[in-house]
C-alpha cells in the first residue's frame, strides 16, 4: 500500500479519533494492534477502545530497563493486570523486550523489531501501532517496519497516541551516556560520505533532558560531521503558553555555548499538533534542499525528538516522509518521588491523535 | 573566542588552530616521554576518565591538526608544542611523519554484535568495516591539507602483494572507491531494520574481511602544500576512540587483533577506565609506573591518561601552563591578569574572633576535662609550631589531649616538628607499593597530615575556609583536565565578575573556598549518567563515614578518610555474582566519583578501596590526601541502593 506524503497525509484529532477508531478499526476485517504496558493510563486508552471487538490481536510490550523505581514497576503491573482483565487472553500477548544491554549499548529498537516480525501476517488488513506508552527507541522502529511490511501485505498502517497535559506521577529519568540513531533511522548517517555534509540539527528541547542534548551534541560533533547550525523546536502554542520560554530560558547556557550561539534559530509549533512540527520541518527541508542544490554542497537535518510526546510523533513523520535521521539518547530507567496515585477504572486522554501513514487513504 | 573555561570539551572545537590555542605542551610531554618508539610499533590501549584529555590527544596527533600547528609554529604560545612533537620525531623538520585516523566507536560498530550472525561473522564485518573507514579517514585527512590524489602512493608490504590487489592500492581512486563500497555495502546491513540473513550475507562477500591494515606500511605524498615541497613518507595511525562503547567481546577481539606482530601501521585504542576489566587494569597501572624497554617481548601497552595522585607536582605544571593558554584567549581578563595564580590568595585565613573564643573555650574545657599535669600539657603546647595561627594551635592542641586522653604516646611524632617546616606540601601518603619514603618524609607528612586534619575539623566545625590557592584547584583534579578546568573555571568567573564591577581581582581564601564547594556541589548534583542517583547514594554514604571519622576528636587518622575499604573477598566475590551494584561502580568509576584502589595491603588483610575523586572530596569537605580509609563491607554498599 502506498503511504503518506509531505503533501498527503491522513489524520485525525481529539474525538475524531475515537470515532474513527470505532467507525473503522472496530469494523475492520482483522487488526494487529501493537502496544506497550506503560507508566500512564493513557497507555491502555486504545486498547480499552478495542477492547470486546473479536477482529484484533493485541501484542504488547513490556519495556525492561535495569533501573526503576518500585512505584513505577507496581504503575507498570497494575496496567498489566488491567489489560489481563479486559482483554480476552486467546488474542493478546506480552513480550518482554530489553531496552539496554549490559554494557550499555542501546537495543531497544532491534530487539522491539525482532520480536514483532514474528506477529505480521497478511492476514491483518490493518496494524495499529500504539505511541502512548512507548519509547521512542521502540515505537519508531516498529511503526517503519510496519509500512514495509504493510506494504508487503497490503495493509492499511496507523499509529495512535495519546496523552494528558499532566502526569499522575512526576518521573525522573536516567538517561544513557552515549547517543544512538534509532533504529531504522539512521539515513546515511555514519558513512564517510556524510564526513562533509553540512548538518542541521533540531533537537526537541524538553525539561532536564540537557544532559540528553549535550550527549548528542558530542555525538554529532565525534562524528566529525560539519555541523553548521542547531535549531532546536520548542512547543508554543500549548497548555501552559510559558512552556516554551521556560525551555529556552534552561537551556540558554548550552544553546549560547558549546552547542549553538544563534538566538532567533528556534521553530516553534503546537504542544498538541503532531502536524505542525512534521509541516514545519518539511518546510525548512524544502529551503534547505533548495538553497543548498544552487551550492552543490550536500546537506542533511538531524533530528532528535525528546520530551512532548505529539512533537515526537511530528518528527518520525517528517524523518519518514523526507528520510531524515533520527538521534536520539535512550531512558535507562525511572524514579518517582510521587506517591503511588489511585487506580483508574477507564483511562481517559485529554489529547488524541491518530495518522494514518499508509493504506487506501493514498491509493488514489 | 567565548570564555574557553565554559567549552566543556575539545571534540567542540572544529577548528584547529583553535584546538592549538588551548592544547598545552605539558601533557603531551607526560604522555609521550619514554615511550614514543614503542606507541607506534605496537597496539597501545590509552585509557583514562572522560576530560581526561585522551580525544584532545588524537586530535593533535591529525594531520589537519599538524599542518596548521606547523603552520602556526613560529606564534609563541605553539613553540613548546611543536618542540615536544619534534622531539617525539611526530614532527621532523617541520614536517609531520604521521597520517592519523581517529574514529570514534559510536553505535554502528556496536550495533554489529546485535547481528544476527555467527561471532566469527561479526568480526568480519568488524575487522573490514573499521579498516575501510581507516582507509577513507586517511585519504580524506590527505585532502583536507590539499594533497591531490594523485600525489600520494600507497607503500604496501613486498609479501603482500596480493592483497595490494585486492584492496588496490596501486590506484587511490580505486582504493577509495573500493573502500568506499566495503564500507557502504557493510553499513546497509548493520543499519537495515531487518539484516539479510547469514546464508545471503555469505553470497556478497561481505564475511571475509577487507584486509588494509595487513598490507599498509605507508602513504608517500609528493608534497604538503605550504609544508613539505618534497617527498615525504607518513606512518599510518589509525586511533579507535571511545573503545568502551564497544561490547566487550568485541573490544577483546579487536584487541588481540591489533596484537599481530606483522601489522605496519601504528594503533591505538582510546577507551574509558571501566571498559577494562581488574587485570587488564592492573597491567595498565603496571605499564604506566614501568620505563619502556623494560620488558621487550610485550606486545602491547596500556597507558593511562589519569596517574596516581601521588604525581600531583607534575600535573600542577599542566594545570598552570592549562589556565595561562586560557587566560590568552580572554582579552578583558588578560589585559589585568596573566595566570591565575596570581589572583588566588594562598594565605592560610583565621577564624573570626568570635569564633576563635568559642574554640578556645571548648578546647580549655578539654584540656580541663582531661586533667593532664600541667608540665605534659605544657610539653605538648611546646610541640606544637609556632608559626601557626591562634585557631590551627588550638585546634591542634585538642586532638592532642585527646590523643593523650586516649593514651596514645605522641611524643615521638611531634618530637619531629620543626617551625620551619609549617604548612608545607600538602599531605603524600601513598596506598601503592614501591614507593618507599624515608623516615623524615613520613614525618613531615604526618606532622602535615595532623594540621590538616585540624583544618578540616575548624571547616566542619567554624566553617573555616580549607579549600583555596591554585595547588588545591589543581590537587582536587583528580588529574583530570577538563575537571580542572571546571574548577578553575568557576574561580575565573567571579574574578571576571569582578572586573566588571571594577572591584578587586584578588580572591580571597573565603571566596575560593565558597565558589569551589559551590561548583563541586553543583556538578555532584547535575550528574546525569547512567545509575548516577545510586552513585551519588553511596558518594554521600562514603563522605558521611568519612567526615564522621575525620570529626573524631583524635583524629586517628591525622588529616582523616576519604576512601572506604572492603575486604578484597567481598569484591571478588561481588564481581563474580554480578548485579545492579557492579554496574553502579562501573559508572562510578567511568565518571571520577571514585576510584578502585585493589588488592591493598594493610593491617595484614587484602583491601578494595573505594577512593573518592576530586568533587566529591571538595563537596563534602574531606581531605585531598591520601591514606585514610573508613572500613566496611560490600553489603553497606548494596545498602544504599534500596
Amino acid at each position: 500500500m502506498p503511504s503518506f506524503s509531505t503533501k498527503r497525509c491522513v489524520a485525525h484529532g481529539a474525538d475524531d479519533v475515537d470515532e474513527f477508531v470505532e467507525q473503522h478499526l472496530c469494523h475492520a476485517s482483522k487488526v494487529l494492534f501493537i502496544g506497550t504496558v506503560g507508566i500512564e493510563p493513557t497507555s491502555v486508552y486504545f486498547a480499552s477502545k478495542l477492547a470486546g471487538t473479536a477482529n484484533v490481536d493485541f501484542r504488547f510490550l513490556i519495556e525492561q530497563r535495569t533501573n526503576t523505581d518500585k512505584v513505577v514497576q507496581e504503575l507498570g503491573d497494575r496496567h498489566l493486570q488491567w489489560l489481563r482483565d479486559r482483554l480476552a487472553a486467546s488474542t493478546c500477548t506480552f513480550h518482554d523486550v530489553e531496552v539496554i544491554a549490559k554494557d550499555g549499548a542501546t537495543v531497544a529498537g532491534r530487539n522491539a523489531a525482532s520480536i514483532a516480525s514474528s506477529w505480521y501476517d497478511k492476514a491483518y488488513s490493518d496494524i495499529v501501532i500504539d505511541g502512548s506508552g512507548m519509547s521512542r527507541g521502540i515505537c519508531f522502529p516498529l511503526l517503519r517496519q510496519a509500512m514495509e511490511i504493510g506494504q508487503t501485505y497490503n495493509a492499511n498502517v496507523h499509529v495512535v497516541v495519546a496523552s494528558n497535559n499532566h502526569r499522575t506521577i512526576q518521573l525522573q529519568s536516567e538517561s544513557n551516556d552515549r547517543a544512538d540513531w534509532i533504529h531504522g533511522f539512521q539515513a546515511d548517517m555514519g558513512l564517510d560520505a556524510m564526513s562533509d555534509a553540512l548538518t542541521l540539527w533540531i533537537p526537541q528541547l524538553s525539561h532536564g533532558s540537557s544532559a540528553q542534548l549535550d550527549v548528542m551534541y558530542r555525538h554529532l560533533s565525534a562524528l566529525g560531521v560539519a555541523l553548521a547550525e542547531v535549531c532546536p523546536i520548542v512547543p508554543f502554542p500549548s497548555v501552559d503558553p510559558r512552556r516554551g520560554d521556560e525551555l529556552l530560558f534552561d537551556y540558554r547556557s548550552a544553546l549560547r555555548g558549546d552547542v549553538g550561539d544563534e538566538r532567533l534559530n528556534v521553530i516553534y509549533a503546537h504542544e498538541g499538533d503532531p502536524m505542525d512540527v512534521f509541516h514545519s520541518i518539511v518546510r525548512m527541508e524544502n529551503i534547505r534542499k533548495e538553497v543548498f542544490a544552487a551550492t552543490g554542497k550536500q546537506a542533511v537535518s538531524v533530528l532528535s525528538p525528546s520530551g512532548w510526546r505529539m512533537g515526537s510523533l511530528g518528527m518520525v513523520l517528517a524523518a519518514m516522509a523526507l528520510n531524515l535521521p533520527l538521534l536520539y539518547v535512550e531512558t535507562i530507567g525511572y524514579t518517582t518521588t510521587s506517591p503511588l496515585p489511585a487506580p483508574i477504572d477507564t483511562p481517559t486522554a485529554d489529547r488524541k491523535w491518530h495518522i494514518w501513514v499508509a493504506g487506501s487513504p493514498y491509493a488514489v | 573566542m567565548d570564555n574557553p573555561f565554559k567549552k566543556r570539551a575539545t571534540e567542540y572545537f572544529d577548528d584547529p588552530a583553535a584546538l592549538l590555542s588551548l592544547v598545552s605542551a605539558e601533557p603531551v610531554r607526560a604522555f609521550f616521554s619514554g615511550h614514543h618508539e614503542q606507541l607506534f610499533d605496537r597496539p597501545v590501549t590509552i585509557v583514562g576518565t572522560p576530560g581526561s584529555g585522551k580525544t584532545t590527544l588524537a586530535q593533535l596527533l591529525e594531520l589537519d591538526t599538524l599542518v596548521a600547528l606547523i603552520q602556526l609554529a613560529r606564534n609563541n604560545d605553539n613553540k613548546n608544542l611543536a618542540a615536544e612533537l619534534a622531539h617525539f620525531r611526530i614532527l621532523e623538520d617541520l614536517v609531520p611523519t604521521v597520517l592519523a585516523y581517529r574514529l570514534p566507536a559510536g553505535s554502528t560498530l556496536r550495533d554489529i554484535w546485535q547481528l544476527p550472525y555467527s561471532q566469527s561473522t561479526r568480526s568480519a564485518l568488524l575487522r573490514s568495516f573499521i579498516q575501510a573507514r581507516a582507509v577513507l579517514g586517511w585519504l580524506r585527512k590527505l585532502e583536507k591539507v590539499q594533497v591531490k590524489a594523485h600525489m600520494v602512493k600507497v607503500v604496501t608490504r613486498e609479501d603482500l602483494e596480493t592483497v595490494r590487489g585486492i584492496i588496490k592500492a596501486d590506484d587511490i581512486g580505486e582504493l577509495r572507491s573500493y573502500a568506499r563500497d566495503i564500507e557502504e555495502r557493510i553499513f546497509r546491513v548493520v543499519t537495515a531494520l531487518a539484516p539479510p540473513g547469514e546464508a545471503e550475507l555469505a553470497t556478497t562477500g561481505l564475511s571475509t574481511t577487507y584486509q588494509a591494515f595487513d598490507a599498509i606500511e605507508a602513504f608517500v605524498v609528493a608534497e604538503i602544500p605550504n609544508v613539505a615541497s618534497s617527498e615525504i613518507r607518513l606512518r599510518p595511525l589509525f586511533i579507535l576512540d571511545d573503545a568502551h562503547e564497544l561490547h566487550p567481546q568485541q573490544f577483546k577481539d579487536i584487541e588481540q587483533w591489533f596484537r599481530n606482530r606483522e601489522m605496519k601501521i601504528a594503533r591505538w585504542i582510546v577507551t574509558r577506565v571501566d571498559a577494562l576489566g581488574p587485570d587488564d587494569f592492573r597491567a595498565a597501572l603496571r605499564d604506566d609506573r614501568q620505563t619502556a624497554g623494560t620488558t621487550p617481548g610485550r606486545d602491547h601497552i596500556y597507558k593511562l591518561m589519569q596517574r596516581d595522585r601521588k604525581n600531583r607536582r607534575a600535573f600542577r605544571t599542566v594545570a598552570s601552563d592549562i589556565t595561562k593558554r586560557y587566560i590568552e584567549q580572554m582579552p578583558a581578563l588578560r589585559r589585568h591578569v596573566n595566570n591565575l595564580e596570581s589572583c588566588l590568595d594562598a594565605r592560610v585565613p583565621s577564624l573570626s574572633p568570635s569564633d576563635t573564643e568559642k574554640l578556645t573555650q571548648r578546647v580549655a574545657a578539654t584540656v580541663a576535662k582531661a586533667a593532664l599535669p600541667e608540665q605534659v600539657r605544657l610539653q605538648l603546647e611546646r610541640k606544637i609550631p609556632a608559626k601557626l595561627g591562634h585557631d590551627q594551635r588550638q585546634a591542634v592542641m585538642r586532638i592532642l589531649v585527646h590523643r593523650e586522653m586516649k593514651r596514645t604516646p605522641q611524643t615521638e611524632l611531634f618530637a619531629a616538628f620543626n617551625e620551619d617546616e609549617v604548612e608545607s606540601a600538602p599531605v603524600e601518603m601513598n596506598y601503592t607499593e614501591g614507593e618507599e619514603e624515608t623516615g623524615a618524609d613520613k614525618r613531615k607528612s604526618a606532622k602535615s597530615a595532623l594540621i590538616a586534619g585540624a583544618n578540616i575539623q575548624l571547616l566542619h566545625e567554624f566553617q573555616r575556609p580549607y579549600y583555596f590557592s591554585f595547588e588545591t584547584v589543581a590537587d582536587a583534579s583528580s588529574d583530570n583536565i577538563e575537571q580542572f578546568i571546571g574548577l578553575a573555571g568557576s574561580l575565573v568567573d567571579v574574578i571576571e565578575t569582578r572586573l566588571l564591577r571594577n572591584q578587586p581581582l584578588w580572591l580571597d581564601a573565603k571566596v575560593q573556598h565558597q565558589t569551589l564547594v559551590k561548583h563541586a556541589s553543583d556538578m555532584v548534583a547535575q550528574w546525569n549518567f547512567p545509575h548516577s542517583e545510586a552513585v551519588r547514594k553511596i558518594v554521600a554514604f562514603i563522605a558521611k563515614r568519612c567526615v564522621a571519622k575525620t570529626m573524631e576528636p583524635n583524629a586517628p587518622l591525622d588529616d582523616g578518610a576519604n576512601t572506604f575499604g572492603v575486604p578484597q573477598s567481598e569484591m571478588d566475590r561481588l564481581r563474580k555474582e554480578g548485579g545492579l551494584l557492579i554496574q553502579v561502580l562501573h559508572y562510578a568509576q567511568a565518571y571520577n566519583a571514585f576510584s578502585l584502589v585493589e588488592e591493598y595491603e594493610c593491617k595484614k588483610r587484602t583491601w578494595c578501596l573505594f577512593e573518592l575523586g576530586g568533587l566529591p572530596i571538595i563537596a563534602n569537605g574531606l581531605t585531598l590526601g591520601r591514606g585514610g580509609f573508613c572500613e566496611g563491607h560490600v553489603s553497606e554498599l548494596m545498602e544504599c541502593l534500596n
